[in-house]
């Protein structure tokens, strides 16, 4: 288990009513409406807190007849403290770890289901967006302006600002025959 | 009217000081989420009864026109978050469903409410 997953279920586990959902997984698998009942809480609440323990990993689910079952992860709470504290992380993880948390983070801020709110001022910013909207494009294909802007508009109307922004950040190239996607010689960050 | 409109202001006055009451006894019990999900119950009441209180300047104290005013905010605030709900739902967003759902539980309340109010 990473630090980062670590931190999650320890963030997930500090509230009472997903530990009591954990100790009735551990008796036997339930479904939500069995756990509703048994913890006096609303079903709706319960899925709210199963989609946390899921996400978690700490709860899995299965179909069974006409219901989803919750199951207990008994692998993960068969780790022990120990374990996860002796777990190194070395300083080039961590630094990676950071920029992918903050490259989350930026993206979490302008994109809402996958449509970007607004274009970012801060050049930084600006080049994560731009990055996510470059990858809509295939390598290798050559596209025509109007099958760009297409692309593009999935994203945000302004296409021709994001258009122009694309090439002049490196992200497309454009000649004659029309726009490729350029492979980047490093990951972005 | 006027003891109407002071019968309403009490009701979401009380329902806001009990949500964040519970809000608080759900966060000393280590239910953190949960207890959220009160305070943002107990803010609908509160923003309704601030409503109201701008629908009675709004409207010079006519009891119609405040009944009219509160009405249709009780429809034009809370559609925004009904369609939050379908777009969090399409997207399988339980957190934001959970946080529009109960909004909108809490503006039915209040509509149920003060239909009963305006009607004694």
């Amino acid at each position: 288990m990473t630090e980062t997953e670590a931190i999650r279920l320890f963030k997930c586990l500090s509230d009472k009513s997903r530990v009591q959902i954990l100790k009735s997984l551990a008796i036997e698998d339930m479904y939500v409406e069995r756990l509703a009942e048994r913890l006096g809480i609303t079903a709706a609440t319960v899925s709210f807190h199963l989609k946390k323990l899921t996400e978690a990993g700490a709860v899995t689910s299965h179909k069974s007849q006409y219901y989803t079952m919750y199951s207990l992860n008994r692998g993960l709470f068969a780790v022990s403290l120990l374990d996860i504290l002796q777990e190194e992380s070395d300083e080039a993880d961590l630094l990676a770890q950071r920029d992918a948390e903050y490259r989350q983070k930026v993206i979490d801020a302008f994109f809402v289901y996958g449509k970007l709110k607004a274009i970012p001022a801060q050049q930084k910013k600006r080049r994560i967006v731009l990055e996510v909207i470059a990858g809509a494009f295939e390598f290798g294909r050559t596209y025509t302006e109007r099958e760009v802007n297409l692309q593009i508009a999935d994203f945000h109307d302004d296409f021709c600002t994001i258009r122009r922004d694309l090439v002049t950040e490196g992200f497309l190239t454009r000649d004659e025959t029309g726009y490729r996607r350029v492979m980047l010689s490093h990951p972005e960050s | 009217m006027g003891t109407k409109t002071d019968a309403l202001h009490s009701y979401l006055k009380a329902q806001n000081a009990l949500y964040r009451q519970q809000a608080q006894t759900l966060l000393a019990d280590d239910r953190g989420d949960e207890s959220h999900f009160e305070t943002i119950r107990a803010n609908i009441f509160e923003i309704f009864d601030t409503v109201l209180s701008a629908g009675e300047k709004a409207c010079a104290g006519d009891p119609d026109r405040i009944r009219q005013f509160f009405s249709r905010k009780l429809e034009q605030i809370p559609a925004s978050w009904s369609a939050s709900y379908e777009q969090a739902r399409q997207h399988g967003d339980t957190e934001t469903m959970q946080v529009e759902r109960i909004k909108l539980e809490a503006a039915r309340t209040i509509a149920r409410t003060a239909d009963q109010i305006w009607r004694e």
